[in-house]
């Protein structure tokens, strides 16, 4: 036990010295939540849009401070000709194009099929497909206001009302459903290639030997190197924790407790592949190339940033292996929809079953390259 | 299963005996059944060229290398592959590569190491501070370990192997790159803890002046122990068939024709005299051979001329064996 705090002082003193690591470890959780739940924003708000308006009429008006209303769109400008739609678009000084017909007031007043043309910047698929759902929406609206009225219904209800509640991220904001998810990708991101360092730094500096020959057991040493790394990790997850409750304003519905038991299960796999890395790296850079290696899969293939649902097949089946797709499950499930553990038995199982089988290959590879 | 297996008991008079060492990197043989006995409180030295097998039987010796085959006794019976706690927590080991951490201070690379031997606070700190005043490095302990100079970081590393006072201590070119004065303190401590307290040293070193002190020496070549004993028994081997002649005119011109001679095993230039050994027993043709160049007379060999002489007589049996 001494021994183990003596093991863990000194990483602790290295640490303080090393001030460039310590500062990263603050800096990177900070300016990754920052970039993730300011700059990447999915949300489609103020599209620009030029309308060409050919009807001019009450109706026509109608439609347009609609689409407006919705703050969706934006008017940049009107134009007087499709051509100049064409040029407005080319020039990506607008995304959307609203053509009102000549006869749209008109047929409105019949009762015969009004005609208007959404025209898409489809470039952004993600933007592309929010501004048609809007658009589709908006003049369903109208439609059904329109029927209603000839109904004889007045201001009264429309026979169907179908209301869409959007559960767990009511706003629907990217950042809501973003942050809790990047607490994977930035323990991931840190902590692999710290371990996977310091220990091939040992090595390297031959310290690592010097270390074997002293009654220090094999046990004693891994544990040392990753006591201190543990609590390096709970204090990222704290960290992020702390800004995605106070800055983002994400509430976290479901328990504190059990998301650090979570953290601590994702914590410990991460450290046992920073481990791992450093059975097979010779090198200090290699050992940073390597943990690149993990980082792609880890951001792209666990549900971070792309629904798994979406993915073709073969890649679905590569997720399965990949540990920060239970955990970001998990989270996911505690931070937004309030869900316990016992809910997410599935994901912490096979987190757990994960952590387990990594820590002990990691070890028992440890053992083997340092005899 | 092989519990009941009597453990060998050493006699009282040897620390550690090592059998038949083996140690294989794949299919290349760096240490090749090396055998000795290292009698207590004495100073065991390992001289051999480079990529030798020096390093790596020390690294078997220590407990962090498996040997292939082959066994370690030491401390009255502990064997290394059995024992391995136990005989690590009784040895010191300083490595050839400086192996201290780099960013921590000195004081804290001593603190360190005393407390993963188990050493307390109070004694830890008089053990610092007396290794320290008497290796003089007082004045760095508290200076970061990447700045010192490379005699200093040895002198850190000498005290970091001997804070838990160790009964047998390994030292793996402890001097290399230190100044003489550096040189003199470091060996001083040595012989001082092996005669008070009885401490029992194998050290490996390139410098003859070294090996010279040495009570006991080993040559290792190629993996194998090829040739051990006292300093001055060593020498004894050499001594009547190392003759020396003034140079003479052409010193170069002699030196080529003599080394082409069957009769001598190795010719060289020694300041203004030629020096020649002949093949044992040949020291009188050798004589008659010198007889133009001056009257030979016999010299005392120094180490040099034994660890050459050995070198050359291996490399010689070898191309017989394979001619
Ligand atoms: N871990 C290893 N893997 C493969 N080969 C090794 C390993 N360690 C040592 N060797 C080889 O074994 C041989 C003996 O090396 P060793 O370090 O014991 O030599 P040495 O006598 O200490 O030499 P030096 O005087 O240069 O320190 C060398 O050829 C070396 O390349
Ligand atoms: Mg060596």
């Amino acid at each position: 036990m001494k021994r183990l705090l003596a093991l863990t002082r000194k990483e602790f003193l290295q640490l303080r010295r090393d001030t460039i690591s310590v500062r990263m470890m603050v800096m990177v959780p900070i300016m990754q939540t920052m970039i993730f739940g300011y700059a990447i924003n999915y949300d489609v708000k103020h599209l620009k849009t030029v309308v060409y308006d050919e009807c001019l009429s009450f109706d026509s008006r109608e439609l347009v401070a609609k689409m407006t209303a919705s703050d969706y769109f934006e008017v940049v400008g009107n134009v007087r000709s499709l051509a100049e739609v064409r040029q407005t678009l080319d020039a990506g000084h607008a995304s959307v194009a609203l053509v009102i017909d000549r006869e749209y007031g008109k047929a409105r007043h019949r009762g015969t099929p009004a005609r208007a043309l959404l025209i898409v910047n489809a470039s952004d698929t993600t933007t592309a497909s929010q501004a048609m759902s809007i658009a589709g929406g908006i003049s369903n609206q109208l439609s059904v206001q329109t029927l209603a009225k000839k109904a004889g219904w007045k201001e009264k209800a429309p026979p169907i009302d179908l209301r869409v509640r959007p559960w767990y991220n009511p706003d629907m904001r990217t950042a809501t459903f973003i942050i809790p998810g990047l607490i994977a990708i930035i323990l991931t991101f840190t902590l692999i290639q710290y371990t996977a360092m310091a220990i091939v730094r040992e090595r390297e500096r031959g310290t690592l030997e010097q270390l074997q020959v002293t009654p220090v057991t094999r046990l004693e040493i891994i544990l040392g190197k990753i006591f201190p790394f543990v609590l390096i990790g709970i204090f990222q997850l704290t960290l992020i924790v702390l800004l995605m409750r106070f800055l983002f304003h994400v509430p976290i519905a479901g328990s504190v407790v059990q998301l650090y038991l979570a953290g601590l299960i994702f914590i410990a796999a991460v450290l046992g592949l920073g481990m791992l890395l450093s059975t097979i790296a010779k090198t200090q850079m290699q050992a940073m190339q390597l943990s690149f290696l993990f980082l792609l899969p880890f951001v792209f293939l666990s549900g971070y940033v792309f629904p798994i649902d979406g993915m073709p097949l073969f890649f679905q089946l590569i997720t399965y292996a990949i540990p920060a797709r239970y955990f970001i499950a998990i989270i996911r499930g505690i931070v937004l929809r309030g869900a316990s553990l016992a809910q997410l038995w599935e994901p912490l199982a096979a987190l757990t079953g994960f952590t387990v089988l990594i820590v002990a290959l990691a070890v028992t590879r440890f053992k083997k390259t340092n005899d | 299963m092989t519990a009941a297996a009597p453990r060998p008991v050493l006699p009282p008079e040897i620390f550690l005996r090592a059998e038949g060492l083996v140690r294989k990197f794949g299919s290349f043989v760096a240490v090749n059944g090396v055998t000795f006995d290292i009698p207590r409180g004495k100073v065991f030295g390992f001289l051999g060229p480079n990529g030798s097998g020096k390093s790596t039987t020390i690294r078997m010796l220590t407990g962090l290398l498996v040997p292939t085959a082959g066994t370690a006794t030491a401390f009255g019976g502990l064997d290394v592959r059995r024992d391995t706690e136990r005989w690590k927590s009784r040895l010191g080991y300083m490595s050839q590569k400086f192996s201290l951490y780099h960013d921590l201070s000195v004081r804290e690379n001593l603190e360190f190491f005393g407390t993963v031997y188990g050493l307390g606070s109070p004694q830890l700190r008089d053990r610092i501070d007396s290794l320290a005043a008497r290796l003089h490095f007082t004045r760095v302990l508290p200076e970061i370990t990447d700045s010192l100079s490379t005699g200093m970081r040895q002198r850190v590393a000498l005290a970091a192997a001997l804070l838990h006072e160790p009964e047998l201590l390994f030292l793996d070119e402890p001097t290399g790159g230190v100044d003489p004065r550096g040189r003199r303190l470091f060996w001083d401590l040595i012989y001082e803890l092996a005669a008070e307290r009885g401490m029992t040293v194998l050290v490996t070193t390139h410098y003859m002046d070294e090996a010279e002190q040495c009570d006991t020496l080993a040559f290792i070549l190629e993996g194998n122990l090829i040739a051990s004993g006292s300093p001055h028994d060593l020498k004894a081997s050499l001594c009547d068939r190392l003759l020396e002649v003034p140079a003479g005119a052409d010193p170069f011109a002699a030196l080529a024709r003599l080394r082409r001679e069957p009769v001598l095993e190795d010719a060289y230039l020694m300041g203004l005299r030629l020096r020649a050994v002949a093949r044992p027993g040949r020291t009188a043709e050798a004589r008659t051979l010198l007889a133009p160049l001056g009257a030979a007379r016999e010299a005392e060999p120094s180490l040099e001329d034994i660890f050459v002489s050995l070198a050359r007589g291996r490399a010689e049996k070898k191309e017989k064996v394979a001619a």
